[in-house]
């Protein structure tokens, strides 16, 4: 359910501030191992401060933690996008627990603004989605962040005028022509198209030819789309205008459409479902360490991850889904994301933003 | 023709109709396009400036979380969410409680400045007044994050009041910009004329200065609020765990169904912002004196610089 590509002069200059902002920000945190508490059972106490996206730290989300800890004083800040809090943590901003998602932590880790967490602090971090993923790991095998939330990326489609799909092929199926639309992020256009087409054997990391052949097989197919929304509201407009019938896109999305009265069904085509991924991390620069573990684990426990199911979001463990209402637990069923594959930064992401770039512009 | 021959051809006669009525409908058609071209384009501007806000404001009521056509029925659960979301009202709280030191802070910084550059003869006041200007060229996003490293770097923890400094760095040259245009368009010969005829400093400022400012006060006042209350970037970088309103609502713009919520209060913002407008047009006539509406508007927008 992530909002899609920003414009790209603002990341463009987002990357020129990280730049001033590591030339000049403070030094380096620690990047050793965080030790896990020596009283897992005792309440937090002290200041915690919590640096993530606001729909992830709601109050709903944080009362039961809140009300467990009374003694805790929980501060909370909110960004925008990785690239935004990378760019404020390297400026100086402390924090102790951050939120990244696997699309776009690459500034966070580059700066080594996050240290790696022990697992076996955190209550049943292997259950979770995606915890045994290479994502979630550095090079050393190292756990970087708890998963905390995702979401599959497939196809959206109307059931009153679209059937018998099951490939990113169908999007470009003449008999869609002028209906389709592809979510303008170079990540998933360029992702779903080598999948669709069958170039390249992982969407998220293909070759230079590999993303020059997706590039030149959607500037041929062009017509085909009716526009390239930016944003998954922008997704909900065409649908419900009828200007879309067949598009890439979350399940959160396809479920806030249904609930809106738009004929639509989210369907997993048979090469695979992408998904964001976003967790929680420890940061280097933090303090209360105690209860940054504490904050995790709740993040973690089946109690959180069913009001993020509640929210529209993906249950990360199964063990979620009895304490959600039965009407909302086949979207937050984890199961969907046992094959998914993560969308994680390319090696040649520059690649994949320009080769977008001239696929948008025409 | 002479004139008499001239006059007399103007004057009605039963055989030949006034000069008005004999002109051909090409003539009189000619003769309005100017003054119907005039209104298309004002109709076409008004359309592009406030087409957005009021599609903004009308889906605000629409019973649906999708923005839009068709109407799914009026509502008003949107304004009703907003307001019971604690972090949207501690967000515009913040903003205004932020916006409102912002705009006294430069405008008596700003006044005081915009008075020294103009009336005082000093060396240096033209690379001075330079640098009072080359702040406004300065991406707010290379001013946030200098104010984060230089705060992070003096050991100040980040809050409303760090927001509120860096925003006031920002929002000062716009307000020497536009008074300074205010006494420089001010003959200065009026202020020596009314102290030629006895009155004190305190008198000649209040009695002739401030009537003649005041537009000019009164836009940089309207303008430096907006300029606060609506800044993302400076108040995301320089702030601490207290939000202002922009950077919440960017913060929760990654789902889609946020998006009528938030419709909802910039609809009221953008309401308030309007009689903020129009307060400041009465609040100047009253100084002015002025019983002229049309001019004394025109005078706030376009801060007494026409």
């Amino acid at each position: 359910m992530t909002v899609g590509s920003r414009p790209m002069i603002l990341a463009v200059a987002l990357l020129a501030v990280l730049a001033l902002a590591a030339g000049c920000g403070r030094d380096e945190g620690e990047t050793a191992v965080a030790p896990a508490p020596k009283d897992p059972s005792a309440p937090a106490t002290g200041t915690l401060r919590f640096f993530a996206y606001g729909d992830t730290m709601t109050d709903e989300m944080l009362a039961p933690f809140l009300k467990a800890n009374p003694d805790l004083d929980l501060q909370k800040a909110s960004f925008n996008s990785n690239k935004a809090a990378a760019a404020k943590l390297a400026g100086g901003f402390e924090a102790d627990v951050v939120e990244l998602c696997t699309d776009e932590m690459e500034p966070i880790l580059i700066r080594n603004l996050i240290r790696p967490l022990d697992p076996k602090a955190v209550k049943g971090f292997d259950e979770l989605a995606f915890s045994d993923s290479d994502d979630v790991r550095d090079e050393a095998g190292h756990v970087l962040f708890v998963p905390a939330s995702a979401g599959p990326h497939g196809l959206i489609v109307n059931t009153d005028q679209v059937s018998g799909v099951d490939s990113y092929a169908d999007l470009f199926d003449p008999q869609y022509a002028g209906n389709a639309a592809l979510e303008s992020s170079p990540l998933t256009a360029i992702g779903v198209t080598s999948m669709g087409i069958g170039v390249g054997d992982d969407p998220m990391d293909l070759s230079p030819p590999e993303i020059d052949e997706v590039k030149q097989y959607l500037l041929d197919h062009r017509d085909q789309f009716r526009d390239f929304p930016e944003s998954d509201a922008s997704m909900a407009n065409l649908f419900k205008s009828g200007e879309a019938v067949i598009a890439d896109g979350g399940r959160g999305t396809t479920e806030a459409m249904i609930r809106d009265g738009v004929p639509a069904e989210w369907v997993a085509p048979k090469e695979g479902v992408l998904s964001w991924v976003c967790g929680l991390a420890i940061t280097s620069s933090a303090e209360n360490l105690d209860a940054a573990y504490k904050l995790l684990n709740y993040y973690a426990s089946p109690e959180a991850q069913a009001i993020s199911g509640e929210q529209g979001f993906v249950a990360m463990t199964p063990k979620a889904l009895p304490l959600i209402p039965p009407e909302l637990r086949q979207g937050a069923d984890p199961s969907s994301l046992e094959t998914a594959i993560p969308e994680t930064q390319p090696s040649a992401s520059d690649l994949y933003d320009r080769a977008w770039q001239e696929v948008a512009a025409g | 023709m002479s004139g008499a021959t001239a006059a007399a051809g103007r004057v009605p006669t039963a055989e030949q109709p006034p000069v008005a009525h004999r002109r051909s409908l090409g003539s009189r058609i000619r003769r309005r396009v100017p003054g119907i071209a005039s209104v298309l384009m004002i109709a076409f501007a008004m359309l592009i400036m406030f087409g957005p806000v009021l599609m903004l404001a009308l889906f605000s009521f629409n019973d649906s979380s999708i923005i839009s056509l068709p109407w799914e029925g009026f509502t008003t659960r949107w304004y009703d969410e907003a307001w019971s979301t604690p972090e949207a009202r501690d967000a515009i709280l913040n903003s205004l409680v932020v916006a409102a030191v912002v705009t006294a802070g430069s405008l008596t910084l700003g006044t005081l400045a915009a008075w020294g550059l103009t009336r005082l003869r000093f060396p240096g006041r033209g690379p001075l007044a330079g640098l009072h200007g080359s702040v406004l060229v300065v991406p707010w996003l290379i001013i946030g994050v200098a104010g984060l490293i230089f705060f992070s770097e003096s050991g100040v923890s980040l809050s409303l009041t760090t927001v509120a400094l860096m925003q006031l760095v920002v929002t000062f040259p716009l307000v020497v910009a536009i008074i300074s245009a205010g006494l420089v368009r001010f003959s200065r010969s009026v202020e020596e004329a009314a102290i030629d005829l006895g009155a004190s400093q305190g008198q000649m400022l209040r009695y002739v200065v401030l009537p003649q400012i005041a537009p000019s006060l009164a836009a940089a006042a309207i303008f430096a609020f907006a300029w606060s209350f609506n800044n993302f970037e400076v108040s995301f970088f320089t702030g601490g765990f207290e939000q202002t309103f922009p950077v919440w609502v960017f913060s929760i713009l990654r789902q889609s169904e946020n998006l009528p919520m938030v419709n909802a209060v910039s609809t009221v913002i953008a309401l308030a912002q309007v009689i903020v407008v129009f307060a400041g047009w009465r609040l100047m006539k009253r100084l002015t004196r002025d019983r002229g509406g049309d001019k004394a508007l025109t005078e706030l927008l376009t801060g007494g610089t026409r």
